[in-house]
């Protein structure tokens, strides 16, 4: 019974340290993530993703470029608040919509926007679970409603 | 329309009490929903569903359930693949508790039994949703994991939700929606 314990035990932390190891070797020679604020207006900021180094969210990248300094933005509940100081209505008559080139992950029923003469469907999830893909612009608009 | 009284005795239905009793639910419902809209996750309908349906039977839950599925588009816009997930998804659900309610004895000892319905009712709303919007607007497999994996945190909150308020505000809605039922006969 004890040798069973001790088996099931040292065979658990085997498997712990193995993940371990794995998640640590993920980030080794793996391409980054790679995106730049192609435009900022006051009500309008344009992201573009030069690559992809895996299953990176658009907010990972928004909060990497909060960190170099190049976006300021506020999250609340998980939506993106306020971009530039430019806060969400409280009834949201007025709030930040996302828009992407990206075909797949986009919808045009839901809206369309114009910008440098590509036409970006609404995105069909928020920044948070929205998957980047290289080659694509991520849009934010400040629209009234 | 008639039905047995607590002595047995038939008595007649009013079609206009019915009908009142039915719009003052539903406009509940719609206030309801309204008032929580803003924060994703938290809501009230499937309490009031699940326990209107269970205290009156599913036919009554099913014509509250189509009601407030139309209704509810002259607050919150008219979305068909919306009005078709609720009109499923509600009168299913108000059949569930509606059958529930009709054939389970002492209620209020097997609550267990009706959160447990009602949090697993709340994730095939969930489910639901991702399919009837990944057919309506003909999503690719891609699209659909993505939806599928952003609409998970709303479905815990709401399954949270629905064991909280269920758990906890049932009974005294039931006792409330039976004392209003002895009303209608």
């Amino acid at each position: 019974m004890k040798r069973a314990t001790v088996s099931i035990v040292s065979l658990l932390l085997t498997l712990l340290f193995s993940l371990f190891a794995f998640a640590c070797g993920q980030s080794n020679g793996q391409v980054k993530t790679v995106v730049s604020v192609a435009e900022k207006q006051e009500k309008l900021v344009a992201l573009y993703c030069e690559e992809t180094g895996g299953d990176d969210m658009l907010i990972s990248a928004m909060n990497d470029l909060k960190t170099d300094g190049s976006l300021q933005f506020e999250l609340v509940g998980g939506m993106v608040f306020s971009i530039g100081g430019l806060k969400n209505a409280a009834d949201y008559s007025a709030c930040w919509m996302l828009y992407t080139t990206d075909k797949e992950l986009s919808n045009a029923e839901w809206g369309t926007l114009e910008y440098d003469g590509r036409s970006l469907g609404s995105a069909i999830v928020g920044a948070e679970s929205l998957p980047l893909k290289a080659g694509e612009y991520y849009v934010w608009s400040y629209q009234t409603f | 329309m008639n039905e047995e009284n607590l002595q047995g005795k038939q008595t007649k239905i009013h079609v206009g009490k019915e009908c009142a009793y039915l719009a003052v639910f539903v406009a509940l419902v719609i206030a309801a929903q309204l008032c929580f809209s803003a924060v994703a996750g938290i809501e009230i309908v499937t309490l009031l569903f699940a326990s209107f349906a269970f205290t009156f039977g599913k036919g009554r839950g099913m014509l509250a359930a189509t009601a407030f599925s139309l209704l509810r588009m002259l607050v919150f816009g008219f979305f068909p693949q919306t009005l078709v997930l609720y009109l499923l998804y509600y009168n299913a659900f108000t059949f569930l508790f509606g059958t529930l309610g009709e054939n389970m004895e002492a209620p209020l000892k097997r609550l267990w039994l009706i959160v447990l319905s009602a949090c697993v009712a709340t994730l095939i709303f969930s489910v639901l949703d991702v399919i009837i919007n990944a057919l309506w607007y003909a999503y690719s497999w891609g699209a659909i994991k993505v939806y599928a994996l952003a609409s998970l945190p709303v479905a815990a909150a709401q399954t949270a939700c629905a064991a909280v308020s269920v758990g906890v505000l049932f009974t005294p809605l039931y006792k409330a929606f039976s004392l209003v039922k002895k009303g209608l006969l």
